[in-house]
């Protein structure tokens, strides 16, 4: 297991594809591609539920991207587990979300210690939101920079602010 | 106890169940008036959907109709079209569609077990709740579920609504290396497994007894999981092309899916069916570990359907094992497809039941007409009748909170889907 990991949620249906995009393009990105598959692992992960944690099993630093629903379209957010980590109000098997896999993660004690979300907005839009090139780029730019100073001392992840970061782009 | 007089309970949404459906009931005195288990999810039109599309949709068009057992509508799917087209596509194909369906019970049986049922049975709300009191259960419970989504990527392309199956065998062969791989995983996470049945037969469950009719496809020597004859406890011995001279689907006011009887009564389909009928057809030594587990089958108590889906999953666990030891890559991984015109009849176990289709196609292979029937709208009958049975036995002087918590759990045994066919549980009780 690498000891870090970006996962892009997502699925083949419209806006919900911009997890598996942004891994996609981290993925031609030679400074990522330098660090190799034994320091860093990418994955694109289809519609996970619960199994969201097999894929968090032994990770120390995980980075999860996938599309936020509301706000404002383009945004780019960033969640620390802290905010990430809610009681879900509902629980079923074929309604468990990546909210859910990280409250039962949480009180399993089966998250790594570094865990960030970083996600886009897709506003009213819903599904049907199509994320602009240079939405998807900034945002792949984002987690790369995140990525790399992960790599320069792995305690920057954890202590990287706890407040939501919202960077408008669209 | 509860006051007399006409009462209303509404409970807005409920965890752990699938799909929108409620509970209506009516008591008088000391016995229950009325009893509608309503399911109001509007009709998902597939049959009508499929009409005049070409025979290699199907498979990718009915494995939508459930997130959780797509492999089980894929399966009853190639049967009947192969049916129609006279085609064998062999032993490897059918080996690997045998591992794909071990695949899904884990994963669904696992997910049941953990999430939606045991909580009923533990006293608590929900999964994390239970995973605080039994961390080392649930995370076990997570680990085969896993193991389980893991196969069906491997075999199936991915875990939600598989790519690989298609008429005539699959679209891709994993390389031995992969299988290999996953076959240590597996071998090692066999004995969580063995554990899971003993754990879960010793938990203090109700005891009730009830009088039902178990139907499930048996096979003459292996577990039924494609192909079998359809049995029942009552008798019933007939090949899966006579089931419409036996079953019947008709239309309730209280439901938007279909109910089903088999000549006229209510009946049971699932695991506790399953291994009440086909106890016989496991391993000699799953056979072993469930004399020992402390529950006799076959059994009148539902509730032992929980103990069902664990031995379930030994038995996937140790069949998944078989077939990939003796993997190897075939030159091709499907057969060539000639289409004819016909009707094609297909039933497979999904992990909630027997699950029956019928094609007509044309010539071309055109699909003429599709009838599709889900495990959980033949279960419907038999869950009211549990409910009357049960709600009875437990005490109707009960107050309407403990009547409703109850007929949760008993609904909830039944790991119904009724986005395949119901989210509970609204529950309307009235007193007179």
């Amino acid at each position: 297991m690498t000891a870090l990991s970006v996962i892009g949620i997502g699925s083949p249906h419209a806006a919900d594809q911009l997890g598996w995009q942004v891994i996609d393009m981290l993925r031609q990105n030679p400074a990522i591609q330098d660090l190799g598959s034994t320091r860093l692992s990418l994955h694109r992960c289809d519609r996970p539920g619960l199994s969201l944690l097999e894929y968090l099993k032994g990770v120390e630093c995980a980075i999860l991207v996938d599309a936020v629903e509301g706000g404002t379209a383009g945004r780019h957010v960033r969640l620390t587990r802290e905010q990430l980590v809610v009681d879900p109000a509902r629980l079923s098997s074929h309604a468990a979300g990546v909210a859910e896999a990280l409250a039962l993660g949480d009180s399993l004690q089966l998250l790594p210690s570094r865990l960030v979300l970083h996600g886009m907005e897709i506003g009213s839009a819903g599904i049907d939101f199509i994320p602009a090139e240079t939405n998807l780029r900034q945002l792949a730019g984002a987690i790369a920079a995140e990525v790399a100073h992960c790599c320069q001392e792995p305690d920057n992840l954890k202590n990287a602010p706890g407040t939501v970061t919202k960077t408008n782009t669209q | 106890m509860t006051d007399s007089g006409d009462r209303t309970i509404r409970v807005p949404v409920l965890a752990r169940v699938e799909g929108e459906g409620a509970l209506d009931l009516i008591i008088r005195g000391d016995r229950i008036e009325q009893l509608q288990l309503r399911i109001f999810e509007p009709p998902r039109l597939f049959e009508k959907l499929l009409e005049g599309r070409p025979y290699t949709d199907v498979p990718d068009i009915v494995a939508r109709i459930c997130g959780i057992c797509p492999v089980a509508y894929q399966m009853s799917a190639v049967h009947a079209i192969e049916q129609v087209f006279q085609l064998n596509p062999g032993p490897w194909v059918r080996e690997m569609r045998r591992l794909m369906y071990c695949g899904e019970w884990i994963e669904s049986h696992a997910l049941h077990v953990h999430l939606l049922a045991l909580p009923d049975f533990l006293g608590a709300d929900n999964v994390i709740e239970l995973a605080e009191r039994y961390p080392d259960e649930v995370r076990r419970g997570l680990h085969l579920q896993g193991l389980g989504n893991r196969l069906l990527r491997l075999v199936g392309g991915r875990s939600v609504h598989p790519v690989s199956t298609c008429i005539g065998g699959l679209s891709h062969a994993p390389t031995p290396a992969e299988i290999a791989a996953l076959l240590d995983e597996f071998r090692q996470a066999l004995p969580m497994a063995e554990a899971l049945l003993a754990w879960t037969a010793s938990l203090d469950l109700p005891d009730e007894q009830q009088d039902f009719t178990s139907v499930a496809l048996r096979h003459p020597d292996e577990y039924p999981m494609n192909e079998g004859r359809l049995v029942s406890s009552a008798g019933l011995d007939i090949p899966i092309q006579a089931y419409q001279d036996h079953f019947r689907e008709y239309q309730v006011p209280h439901s938007t899916a279909l109910q089903s009887s088999l000549d006229g009564q209510p009946y049971l389909v699932g695991p506790l069916a399953r291994i009440n009928l086909n106890l016989d057809r496991l391993p000699q030594d799953l056979q072993q570990q469930v004399a020992a587990c402390g529950i006799t089958f076959p059994s009148r108590n539902m509730f032992h359907s929980l103990t069902a889906r664990a031995i379930e999953v030994v038995y996937a666990m140790g069949e998944a094992i078989r077939i990939m030891a003796a993997y190897q890559l075939p030159d091709s991984s499907r057969v060539d497809v000639t289409p004819r015109a016909g009707i094609g009849f297909g039933c497979t176990e999904a992990p909630r039941g027997i699950l029956w289709h019928t094609y007509e196609l044309d010539a071309d292979g055109q699909v003429q007409a599709a009838t599709i029937v889900p495990p959980t709208s033949q279960n419907q009958a038999r869950i009211e009748d549990d409910l009357r049975n049960s709600l009875t036995a437990y005490g109707l002087h009960r107050s309407d909170d403990e009547l409703r918590k109850h007929g949760e759990t008993v609904i909830r045994n039944y790991d119904p889907c009724i986005s395949c066919s119901t989210h509970f549980l609204k529950i309307k009780v009235g007193r007179e």
